[in-house]
């Protein structure tokens, strides 16, 4: 672009004495400009108004409206545009000439002055009006096109977030963009994934990679993995992605409804709170314990997710650095005890986030935000989660229908309409692979995605979880009859993973075959136990009123007593070794 | 100077002291303290007595750090953080990545 377009500028002279006008204008017009001319301030303001000048020379004896309110009304004008104004003038003193710039003018020509030096100012006057108006304009663009940008970002990486009731997000960025991602997700079974990130810095170029996270996140949630699983994928992802210098923090809450508790993950984050909101108790506080996602390839060995059982009052709170680093003006930060005070007041109130901003605005008066401020707040009250729970009475009426089971029993002609899967775990895989994902995505594969798997997901979990922790490990799920054993149930499993041999397995076979608008999937589940005790759960009838019994004891054979509900037709064989499930789905 | 770098004789040791605040701003001054030394086996250490601030690029301006050294076989040792800049290596678990003595 050409700084100076000399067709397209207008110069507007301003001044009483006609001499001056005829000669300034003849000068201007010489050059090719177009000159427009005013004989008061008054109609030099309506002539700036109409004609939108890029140029105004002024003449410093002007008569009634006097030269330096001329000079603060046309550059009040102006609005975002800049219009240099030449004052020209005999001989003025020092005091003067301060008095026309700081009313706004430009520059002063004294007279008398040469045609060379006069035309010399007025180019560079307009190169100054052009490289403004450049300026001006890259800097709305950009503006806007940030604007644009960070509304789609927010809108693909927040957009699925869940339970926004019950788990409390804030967040206030320091630039347009935030370095930091807060996402929410249901797993099939009904627990909720809760995940803060931090990438290294803010602004644009630190929330590249929450796209890419957030995707990973929710279609792995979506898929039911488990947490170390995410955080496994999560880093590889990010270890490719981000330049050696950038590095995401992460704490990840998986909060189980089913199980009340969470398993809590913190790879460089603050530390994670879990509160009894009622006494203010910090009951539990998970320091990080791992480096930063994306700086290495594979995680730490021998690094796993926290367990923490939760009671109905509690609450986990996670939040960013940007909060405890937060200065006032004496240079101190925040700090932790502050936050933890504001905290427990909030718990008081009903307004956790509320009393953490109020403190922090108090604290830091108006000082300009340095850092990315997040804060996520999980009630941890399952009773508030209902919603999320995968539906324990499934209507099975319709498919009780004759035509489905001659179907069922006799079959269905020709080999396309079926097909067989098989997967064995031996050994220490069963303690490293969690089986279920896998099969899911196979029959996406085959089948098609859709929402009648996620109650397929329940079953075949609740399934492999038995035959893995009654089977195999032999775990008595009477540990579990109190949120207490509950954790050390989970403990003992995790022990007795580490001492399979390679005479335990697991093997899982699928039979699908077709029917109209569905199919019918026969589940068999063989563990290399010696059984268990199945039949207080198996063997009571849905309207038997000793059924209600189970309902005291929530910990326990909650799973089977759902797998039954979901299925056609479940029976435990081999004393408990042997499981064989059939699920009928339809479109 | 918030950044000075000393070489020993043999040119195997590098000391680089930070002053004052551990930020982005040192970013040059940080790289051009060690980008030059590229000799085998160099041990890069890196005193923060006198540091008493350190963010997180200032993190990421140590993995740079470390990318360089594995590069040329070198190693780092982080000698004397305060306790602040200590609580922001013991957030990050650095301590797994580089030796980190008090």
């Amino acid at each position: 672009m050409l700084l100076t377009d000399s067709r397209d500028k207008t110069v507007l002279i301003v001044g009483n004495n006609p001499d001056f006008h005829s000669r300034l204008a003849e000068i201007i017009r010489s050059e090719g400009f177009k000159a427009v001319v005013a004989s008061d301030g008054m109609q030099g303001m309506v002539k700036y108004y109409q004609q939108t000048p890029d140029l105004v020379l002024l003449d410093y004896k002007l008569q009634g409206m006097g030269v330096l309110d001329v000079c603060r009304q046309l550059k009040a004008l102006s609005n975002d545009r800049l219009v240099p104004i030449i004052i020209i003038s005999g001989y003025l003193n020092d005091e003067s000439i301060t008095q026309c710039i700081q009313a706004g003018a430009d520059d002063i020509v004294f007279k008398p002055f040469s045609m060379t030096i006069f035309r010399a100012r007025i180019y560079a006057m307009f190169r100054i009006g052009d490289l403004y108006h450049k300026l001006y304009t890259l800097k709305n663009q950009q503006q806007s096109d940030e604007e644009l940008a960070e509304q789609l970002f927010s809108e693909v990486v927040e957009k699925g977030n869940v339970a926004e009731e019950q788990i409390k997000i804030f967040k206030r960025s320091a630039e347009t963009f935030s370095g930091d991602v807060q996402l929410t997700a249901l797993c099939p079974n009904g627990d909720i994934n809760v995940m803060l990130g931090d990438f290294t810095g803010h602004g644009l170029s630190s929330a590249i990679g929450a796209i890419p996270l957030s995707d990973t996140f929710r279609a792995m949630t979506d898929k039911g993995y488990g947490t170390l699983d995410i955080i496994k994928q999560v880093n590889r992802k990010m270890h490719r992605l981000l330049p050696t210098h950038m590095f995401l923090a992460i704490s990840m809450v998986s909060f189980s409804i089913a199980e009340q508790l969470a398993h809590i993950w913190n790879a460089g984050m603050e530390d994670v709170f879990v509160f009894d909101a009622k006494t203010g108790e910090l009951k539990h506080r998970i320091p990080s314990f791992h480096p930063p996602l994306g700086i290495a390839a594979n995680l730490l060995n021998e690094t796993k997710p926290e367990t923490i059982p939760l009671g109905t009052h509690d609450r986990i709170i996670m939040y960013s650095d940007g909060i405890v680093e937060a200065r006032n003006r004496a240079g101190e930060f925040f700090g932790e005890q502050r936050l933890l005070d504001a905290t427990r007041q909030g718990f008081a109130d009903n307004d956790v986030q509320g009393h953490i901003i109020a403190a922090l605005e108090v604290f830091c008066e108006d000082l300009p935000q340095d850092d990315d401020i997040s804060l996520v707040d999980i009630n941890c009250d399952i009773s508030l989660y209902n919603e999320f729970l995968v539906p324990a009475q499934v209507d099975k009426s319709h498919l009780q229908d004759d035509i489905l089971t001659n179907q069922m029993l006799n079959g269905v002609s020709g080999s396309d309409e079926q097909w067989d899967w098989q997967f064995s775990l031996v050994g220490h895989k069963l303690a490293s692979v969690n089986p279920i994902p896998l099969i899911m995505n196979q029959l996406h594969e085959i089948e098609a995605p859709g929402d009648h798997w996620h109650s397929l997901y329940t079953v075949l979990t609740e399934l492999y979880v038995n035959a893995l922790d009654h089977g195999v490990l032999k775990l008595s799920s009477e540990i579990k009859s109190s949120p207490q054993g509950f954790a050390q149930y989970f403990e003992e499993k995790e022990q007795r993973l580490e001492h399979l041999t390679n005479s335990c397995f697991v093997k899982i076979r699928l039979h699908h075959e077709k029917i109209e608008n569905g199919g019918i999937l026969s589940i068999s589940i063989l563990d290399s136990g010696s059984g268990f005790e199945f039949s207080p759960w198996i063997e009571i009838p849905d309207d038997d009123p000793d059924s209600n019994m189970l309902s005291t004891n929530q910990f326990s054979g909650r799973g089977i007593k759902l797998v039954r509900q979901i299925c056609q037709d479940l029976v435990y064989l081999e004393n408990g070794s042997l499981v064989k499930a059939t699920f009928i789905w339809s479109n | 100077m918030a950044i000075v770098s000393s070489k020993s004789q043999d040119d195997k040791d590098i000391l680089i002291s930070v002053t004052d605040r551990f930020d982005f701003s040192q970013y040059k001054v940080f790289r051009d303290s060690y980008c030059d030394c590229t000799n085998s086996g160099t041990l890069f250490r890196l005193n923060l007595s006198k540091a008493n601030y350190m963010d997180s690029s200032a993190l990421g301006m140590l993995l740079l750090l470390k990318e360089h050294a594995d590069q040329i076989k070198g190693k780092i040792v982080i000698e004397k953080p305060n306790d602040a800049i200590n609580k922001v290596l013991e957030i990050a678990q650095f301590q797994h990545l580089i030796d980190i003595v008090r």
